[in-house]
C-alpha cells in the first residue's frame, strides 16, 4: 500500500469506509487520521501565522517482520503468502500480547461485547465475509482480503479515498502501480529502524505551506 | 405526531396520516381564509437535494397552488446568496467552471474557501493541478505552459486546504474585497492587466455622466432616441458610439459631453482602486504589502488564473456581493473571465436548473407562489410585513438552527397559529412543530438529483419507506387533495420527471436516465444558445456573452446608484469591524465555518461521526484564550447582545488573533452549542436589484466575546 501525504486532506473517509466494511464496533478504528501538526487533531505547530501541519492516515502496516506474528502464541495471527497479516477470531485467546509488541498501536481489544450502529441484529452493515467478533478479542485491518481474494478489489479504503491519495497493489510486481511510485517518487516507511519491514508507504508531504511573510499585525 | 403541550415542550402524541393531513389542510385553509393565502409559508429547503422531494421540489408546487408564499425554490437563501447575487450584477448571472479546468490554470487562488474539507471531492482537482496530473479525462486542452499550478489559499484560518497550498495568506475577516481592489491597483499600476479584454469584453471604455453617474447614451449628446454607450476616441478626438469602426476607445481620461463631465468606466475603476495602495491595504486586510503586491503580480502573469471562491467565506458577510464582484473585477481586468484555466467559481452547475422544465413543475397552470425571502420571515411574522406570515411548514429545514439569531427565530415560531415540520428527525425545529410528519430518506424513494454539477443523477427507490414515513411528494400530495388542488398531485413520480426532463434540448428520455444512471448533459442543454458553452470542460462565457444590460461584464453597475455602489467599493463589515464601537465590547470576529463532519446539520447525530469529535468545540489564538484566562479544553461562554453559547475550547495557532470559530451546524447539543445565537439577520438592501438572491444571511459579520464558564 502506498499513502500519498501530498495529497492527503485528513478527511477521515478512508478510515470511515473501513469502518462500515469491515463492521468496526463503536470504540475501535482500524483505520485513523493523525495530524501531524499540534496537540490535537486540526491543529497545526508553530506560532501563528508561521505554522505546519500535515496528515497521516495509520492502519496496519502488515509488516513482513511482522511482531504482532511472532508474539501470538496460539497462531491467531499469521502472514499470508502474499503478505497480508490477518488475525483469526477462531483462534484469538484474547491474551493481547499483540496490542503490547505492535510498534505502530494498531491492534485494538474487545473488552465488551461489541456494540455495533446501527444495531447489528437488525441490520449487519459490514460485508457478508466479515465475520462477527466475539467479545474478548484483538481485531485490525486485514487489508480486505475478503475483497482482494475476489480479484480486481481494491480494500475499502482505496476505494473510498476522494482524493487519489491511496494505491494498492503488488510489491513484488515491479510493473504495478505501487512498484511504480514507489520507484519515481521518495517514500517513507514507518519506524523502518526496528526491522519490521513494513509493506505501507508513505509519499511525503510535497512541500509543507510556505506561509506569509511574518504579518504587520 | 402532534403536540400536546405548548410549542418546544417535546410533549408528543402519535397521530393517523389522516388525521395529520386533514389537520394541515384545515388550518391552512383557515388562515388563508382569515388572512390571506401567503400568510401560509412553505420554507425552502436544502435538507433534501434532489427534484420532486426537495430544493425544487413538491413543496414550491405546493405553495404555487395553494397560493402560498415560500422561499426560494432553489432553497439557497440562509447565507449563500451575496456572492451569486454579486455575480448577477456584474457578469448576468452566477455560474462556475467545471472544476476539472482548474487543470488549465497556472495559479488557483482558494480565497476565503477550505475546499479540502468543504467539498473533499473537489480538491481532487486542485491537488492534479497542482501535481502537474495533466491527463486526458475531461480536459481538452492541455495546460498551455505544461507547469503545475501554483496554489495559494487565502483564509484567517490554516485549515487542511492550506496544507496542501504552497502559500497561506491569512486575512483579516471580510476584508477581502479591499485586497481584491489593491491588487487591482498595483496591475493597473504595473500595467498588467488586458487592454484589449477590457476594451472589448467590459464596460471599461463607456463614458460615465459625472452628475447622474448614468452610463453617457447616445441620445445624451444627439438628437434621436439611440440608447447606445459612448467611448471617447483617442483616434478622431472625439466622443462617438462604441460600436463606431476604426476607432480607439479610450479607458483613461476626463471629457465633457452633455454638459457634464465623463469618464470611462475604467477610468472610476482606476480612480477608486487608486485609494488602496498596498501600503493601505496592509493597514485594512492586515496582509503585509509585500505579500499583497506579489500575489498581484503573479495573478496577472501567471495566465490564465483561477479564483475558487468559498460560498461562506465570501458570502456569510454583509457586503459579500461587492466582495464578489470586487473579486470578478480582478479576474476580468486580466482578461480572465469566460477562457480555460481562469474565470471566479463558487459553484458550478448554475444553469442546469434553468435548462429542466421547471416552469411547468413549480407553476402548473401559471400559477405560482409569493417569494418571500427566508431572512424576511421573522419580520413579517413580527410586523406582518410585506403581509402576515401565520402558518408555516418546514420541509426538511432545520430552520430554527440555521438561521441567524436563533432567539428571534424562536420567538417567531412560537407566535405563529399553525407549524408543520416534516423531517427525517426530530430537529431543533421539529421542536417547534404541531405537527411533525416523518419523511422517507433518499432511498426510500424515487428521485432525480440535479445541478450541483453539468449532471443529471436517477435516484431509484431502493426499499420501501420503513414504518409509515412517507416522501415529500406524496405528503404534499395528499395535503393537496384535501384542500381540494389534488389534480396538481395525482400523477406518479415518473410523469414528473419525464415533465421536468421535456425542457432540455437535447430530449434526454428518462428511460435512457434510469439505464445510465447519471448522465453528462449535453451542451444544448446548458442554457440558452446566446450562452452555450462551445468548450470541454465547462467554461462559462466562453463566447464572450454575458447576459447583463450592456451585454459586458459590468464592474460598473448603473442598477446600484441608487445605493452608491456601482462601481464595487470596499466597505468595513457592517459588525465585524474594529470601526464598530460595538467592537470595545466585543472585539472577537465570530466565524462559524463548516466541518468535514457534518453538512450545515446532516449527520451531527451519527455516532460514528461523534466518535471523532465528540463535542463541538471553538477555536481560539492561545493569545486571546491567555488574555482571558481559558485553557485547552475549558468550557467556555461565547456572547454578545444577541445570546450565548457554551462550549468547549480548542485553542489552536492555526487561527488568526482576534478572530473563533465555532464549526456551524452542531444541533445534538441544542440550543447550548447553537452557533445561531449569536449571529443576526441583518439585510443588506442593496441586494434587493437581484431577484431571488437579496436574503443573505451575514453568519460571520458578528462579534462576540469569550469568557471562562
Amino acid at each position: 500500500m502506498v499513502i500519498d501525504l501530498s495529497r492527503c486532506l485528513g478527511c477521515w473517509t478512508c478510515a470511515l469506509g473501513c469502518k462500515a466494511e469491515n463492521d468496526e464496533p463503536i470504540g475501535i478504528w482500524w483505520n485513523r487520521i493523525l495530524t501531524t501538526g499540534g496537540k490535537e487533531m486540526d491543529t497545526p505547530s508553530g506560532t501563528y501565522p508561521d505554522v505546519r501541519m500535515t496528515y497521516m492516515p495509520i492502519n496496519c502496516q502488515h509488516c513482513d517482520n511482522a511482531p504482532c506474528v511472532k508474539v501470538c502464541p496460539v497462531g491467531a495471527l499469521r502472514k499470508r503468502d502474499d503478505g497480508i497479516v490477518f488475525l483469526d477470531w477462531d483462534r484469538c485467546i484474547g491474551c493481547r500480547y499483540c496490542l503490547v509488541a505492535c510498534p505502530y498501536g494498531i491492534p485494538a481489544f474487545n473488552w465488551a461485547p461489541p456494540v455495533q450502529v446501527p444495531d447489528n441484529s437488525q441490520f449487519k452493515l459490514g460485508a457478508p465475509a466479515v465475520p462477527v467478533r466475539p467479545v474478548g478479542v484483538a481485531e485490525k485491518c486485514t487489508f480486505c482480503f475478503h475483497r482482494v481474494d475476489v480479484g480486481n478489489l481494491t480494500p475499502a479504503c482505496i476505494e473510498v479515498c476522494p482524493a487519489g491519495a491511496r494505491f494498492f497493489g503488488d510489491l513484488d510486481d515491479p510493473n504495478s502501480q505501487v512498484s511504480q511510485i514507489i520507484q519515481t517518487k521518495p517514500t517513507m516507511r514507518l519506524r523502518e529502524e526496528l526491522g519490521t519491514e513494513p509493506s505501507v508507504y508513505y509519499v511525503p508531504p510535497r512541500n509543507p505551506t510556505r506561509p506569509q511573510e511574518v504579518s504587520a499585525t | 405526531m402532534k403536540s400536546t403541550g405548548p410549542r418546544g415542550s417535546g410533549q408528543w402524541e402519535q397521530i393517523s396520516w389522516d388525521e395529520a393531513t386533514t389537520t394541515i389542510a384545515t388550518k391552512f385553509t383557515e388562515t388563508a381564509q382569515k388572512y390571506g393565502p401567503t400568510a401560509v409559508y412553505i420554507a425552502p429547503y436544502t435538507g433534501s437535494i434532489s427534484a420532486l422531494n426537495g430544493v425544487i421540489g413538491a413543496g414550491y408546487r405546493f405553495a404555487s397552488v395553494i397560493g402560498a408564499s415560500a422561499g426560494d425554490f432553489e432553497g439557497d437563501n440562509e447565507g449563500d446568496s451575496a456572492s451569486p447575487c454579486g455575480a448577477n450584477e456584474i457578469l448576468g448571472s452566477f455560474d462556475g467552471h467545471d472544476l476539472s479546468d482548474l487543470r488549465n490554470s497556472r495559479m488557483i487562488i482558494l480565497w476565503g474557501n477550505n475546499l479540502a474539507e468543504t467539498d473533499v471531492p473537489d480538491m481532487r482537482f486542485v491537488l492534479d493541478a497542482r501535481e502537474g496530473t495533466i491527463t486526458s479525462e475531461g480536459v481538452t486542452q492541455p495546460n498551455p505552459n505544461g507547469t503545475t499550478a501554483k496554489v495559494v489559499n487565502i483564509d484567517p484560518r490554516y485549515t487542511s486546504t492550506a496544507t496542501l497550498s504552497d502559500q497561506w495568506i491569512s486575512i483579516r475577516p471580510g476584508t477581502d474585497g479591499a485586497l481584491a481592489l489593491s491588487m487591482i491597483n498595483v496591475i493597473i499600476n504595473e500595467q498588467l492587466h488586458n487592454v484589449d479584454y477590457v476594451t472589448n469584453y467590459t464596460v471599461a471604455p463607456f463614458l460615465v455622466r459625472q452628475d447622474t453617474q448614468l452610463f453617457l447614451r447616445q441620445k445624451d449628446v444627439t438628437t434621436g432616441t439611440s440608447t447606445k454607450y459612448m467611448v471617447y476616441d483617442s483616434n478622431s478626438k472625439t466622443i462617438v458610439p462604441y460600436d463606431q469602426s476604426g476607432i480607439a476607445p479610450s479607458l483613461t481620461g476626463s471629457y465633457t459631453a452633455a454638459g457634464t463631465t465623463c469618464k470611462p468606466a475604467f477610468q472610476l475603476l482606476t480612480d477608486l482602486v487608486s485609494q488602496y495602495p498596498t501600503s493601505e491595504a496592509e493597514k485594512i486586510t492586515g496582509i503585509p504589502a509585500s505579500t499583497i503586491e506579489n500575489l498581484a503580480k503573479e495573478f496577472a502573469t501567471m495566465s490564465p488564473a483561477a479564483i475558487k471562491a468559498g460560498f461562506g467565506g465570501i458570502s456569510h458577510w454583509y457586503y459579500g456581493d461587492l466582495t464578489y464582484r470586487a473579486m470578478i473585477t480582478l479576474s476580468a481586468i486580466c482578461g480572465y473571465i469566460g477562457v480555460h484555466g481562469g474565470g471566479v467559481t463558487t459553484y458550478n452547475g448554475a444553469l442546469l436548473d434553468a435548462a429542466l422544465d421547471l416552469p411547468d413543475w413549480l407553476n402548473p397552470d401559471k400559477k405560482a407562489y409569493t417569494y418571500l425571502p427566508p431572512l424576511s420571515f421573522c419580520a413579517a411574522v413580527e410586523t406582518g410585513k410585506p403581509f402576515p406570515v401565520k402558518a408555516a411548514w418546514f420541509p426538511v429545514d432545520n430552520f430554527v438552527n440555521q438561521q441567524g439569531d436563533t432567539n428571534r427565530t424562536i420567538a417567531a415560531l412560537k407566535s405563529l397559529d399553525f407549524v408543520v415540520v416534516s423531517d427525517m428527525f426530530l430537529s431543533p425545529t421539529a421542536q417547534y412543530a404541531d405537527i411533525v410528519l416523518p419523511v422517507a430518506t433518499q432511498y426510500e424513494r424515487e428521485d432525480m438529483l440535479p445541478g450541483g454539477n453539468y449532471y443529471l443523477q436517477y435516484m431509484p427507490k431502493i426499499i420501501d419507506p420503513l414504518w409509515e414515513c412517507k416522501s415529500d411528494l406524496d405528503m404534499f400530495a395528499e395535503v393537496a387533495q384535501k384542500m381540494g388542488q389534488g389534480n396538481y398531485f395525482d400523477k406518479t413520480p415518473d410523469d414528473y420527471l419525464s415533465l421536468l426532463l421535456s425542457g432540455l434540448p437535447s430530449g434526454l428520455t428518462l428511460d435512457t436516465l434510469k439505464s445510465e444512471g447519471v448522465v453528462a448533459l449535453d451542451e444544448k442543454d446548458y442554457g440558452t444558445a446566446a450562452f452555450q458553452p462551445i468548450t470541454q470542460p465547462y467554461v462559462p462565457y466562453y463566447q464572450q456573452h454575458f447576459p447583463t444590460p450592456s451585454g459586458r461584464i459590468e464592474f460598473y453597475a448603473e442598477s446600484l446608484i441608487p445605493y452608491s455602489m456601482p462601481l464595487p467599493i470596499y466597505n468595513e463589515p457592517i459588525e465585524a469591524s474594529p470601526t464598530n464601537p460595538l467592537y470595545q465590547k466585543y472585539p472577537l470576529v465570530f466565524l462559524t465555518c463548516h466541518t468535514k463532519f457534518r453538512t450545515h446539520t446532516q449527520w451531527d447525530n451519527l455516532p460514528w461521526l461523534r466518535e471523532i469529535i465528540p463535542k463541538s468545540f471553538l477555536e481560539i489564538n492561545p493569545i486571546d484564550a491567555q488574555a482571558r484566562g481559558i485553557d485547552d479544553g475549558d468550557t467556555v461562554t461565547v456572547f454578545n447582545d444577541r445570546g450565548s453559547i457554551q462550549i468547549l475550547t480548542r485553542i489552536t495557532e492555526g487561527i488568526r488573533p482576534g478572530v473563533v470559530n465555532a464549526y456551524q451546524g452542531d444541533w445534538q447539543e441544542f440550543p447550548t452549542a447553537t452557533v445561531n445565537m449569536l449571529t443576526h439577520q441583518k439585510i443588506n438592501p442593496a441586494q434587493s436589484v437581484v431577484f431571488l438572491f437579496q436574503s443573505n444571511t451575514a453568519y460571520y459579520d458578528t462579534l462576540v466575546d469569550v469568557k471562562k464558564s
